[in-house]
């Protein structure tokens, strides 16, 4: 057997296994057996360990403190980010294993500076990506990791701190959001095009008129942090 | 060797969630560069003053709650549905129909939470067959699910409601703080 597939088969012969996201209301969540989880963070704000080497060249984790003050900035809801704690060794390929072992309860951001981690996980070329371990009972979020290509440099193309500031939101447990769909080209019909700034940065995609838009959180990116966080 | 041990590796996260009932873990969570896009134009600023200020926050939010049905009356699930600020359509903010305010299954149902205070219409679009950005997998199996009903987009048309109304036509709906519209019942044109 093509070890390459071994993962694919075990997913269908374990119900256990959540490895597609289901979306209402732009929060994560799985239905097993019926039953419809939603997820979410025991408690706030969420600690990080940050990887030791660079980001896109740069300073990793200033993009990092810079997404944590636009999620932190939401109004009516806690704050998501606690301690940042830079370690020295730079995570790579060949220390991912043993530095980011998965529900180990450290919650991890790794630069991934030539993009070959993600790409051992099966999804080179992403501008990142956002991995939590959950309870499929009660939906609370147990670990998370997220991962930044540091190899795709940052621009108004695909910005690295907008790709920080989306990667965040999958692990607070938000969803993908279709709003913004029919902005990305003209031949996409729809009612009621938003302005390419105001597309929630949990769009699926880097903001193609210029993604540093995604800098700032929308109204919706606001809304799903208030269903699950707010008052 | 490396990669081979990374694939290793996901296979025993894999063993250990396939004989766990109580984690699981998601790895479906990520973002990319549109591939319906090959050359994003660029335009010069970030200004961005869309974001509804915190007195808006403060005078609360509304709710707005419905249903979306075939024209032959069949409750359809994973629909699109987007509200839109009649006033500022920059603020808008959506739900998928097959899940009601309480976030419980209901087959066709749908509510929009945390709405700023104004005057919205309501829009439906189908998930598949149209971009890369209305792909039902980068959504959900939930939304998965809904796909490959056909309609076109339409607004909600209040009383003219109807499968032959003219998908163009809308009813405003009024949302205030702490209301809750019910009622917004959208039957889709064939």
């Amino acid at each position: 057997m093509n070890i390459r597939y071994l993962p694919i088969l075990m997913i269908m012969l374990s119900p256990f296994v959540a490895i597609q996201n289901s979306s209402a209301y732009h929060n994560l969540n799985n239905i097993f057996e019926s039953t419809f989880v939603f997820r979410s963070l025991p408690g706030m704000p969420v600690n990080f360990e940050v990887d030791g080497g660079t980001l896109g060249g740069g300073n990793g984790l200033t993009i990092v403190q810079d997404a944590c003050d636009e999620w932190d900035g939401l109004p009516n809801v806690p704050n998501f980010c606690g301690n940042l704690n830079q370690l020295e060794t730079d995570i790579t390929s060949s220390n991912f294993d043993s530095i980011v072992p998965q529900n180990d309860g450290v919650n991890t951001i790794v630069f991934d500076e030539n993009g070959s981690i993600l790409a051992d996980l099966g999804v080179p070329g992403v501008l990142g990506l956002g991995l939590t371990t959950f309870n499929t009972a009660s939906g609370l979020i147990t670990d998370i990791t997220i991962l930044i290509n540091g190899s795709i440099p940052s621009s108004a193309s695909a910005d690295l701190l907008a790709t920080v500031i989306h990667e965040m939101g999958h692990t607070w447990g938000f969803a993908h959001v279709p709003i913004g769909g029919i902005n990305t080209t003209n031949s996409v019909d729809g009612f009621d095009r938003i302005s390419p700034s105001a597309i929630p940065t949990m769009y699926p995609f880097a903001i193609p008129q210029d993604d540093r838009f995604g800098r700032t959180l929308e109204n919706d990116d606001l809304g799903a942090a208030l269903l699950n966080y707010g008052p | 060797m490396i990669k081979t041990k990374k694939i290793n590796f996901l296979i025993l996260i894999m063993m250990l969630f396939s004989f766990s009932m109580i984690v699981a873990c998601d790895s479906g969570s990520n973002r990319e560069t549109d591939p319906d896009i090959p050359t994003p134009p660029i335009v010069g600023d970030d200004d961005d003053d869309d974001f509804m200020d915190d007195s808006q926050l403060l005078t609360g939010t509304g709710i707005i709650r419905g249903s979306v049905v075939s024209s032959t009356g069949t409750p359809l699930n994973g629909v699109h549905v987007r509200a839109v600020n009649i006033d500022d359509t920059d603020i808008q903010m959506s739900s998928f129909s097959g899940i009601d305010s309480d976030l419980e299954l209901e087959d066709g149902a749908f509510s929009i939470q945390n709405l700023p205070p104004g005057t919205y219409r309501v829009v439906i679009e189908k998930m598949d067959d149209r971009s890369s950005a209305f792909d039902p997998d980068r959504y959900s199996l939930f939304v998965i699910a809904g796909t490959n009903v056909n309609f076109p987009d339409e607004y909600w048309n209040g009383a003219d409601e109807s499968d032959e109304d003219d998908p163009s036509d809308f009813e405003p709906i009024v949302v205030s703080n702490g209301s809750t519209v019910n009622g917004i019942d959208i039957i889709t044109n064939n």
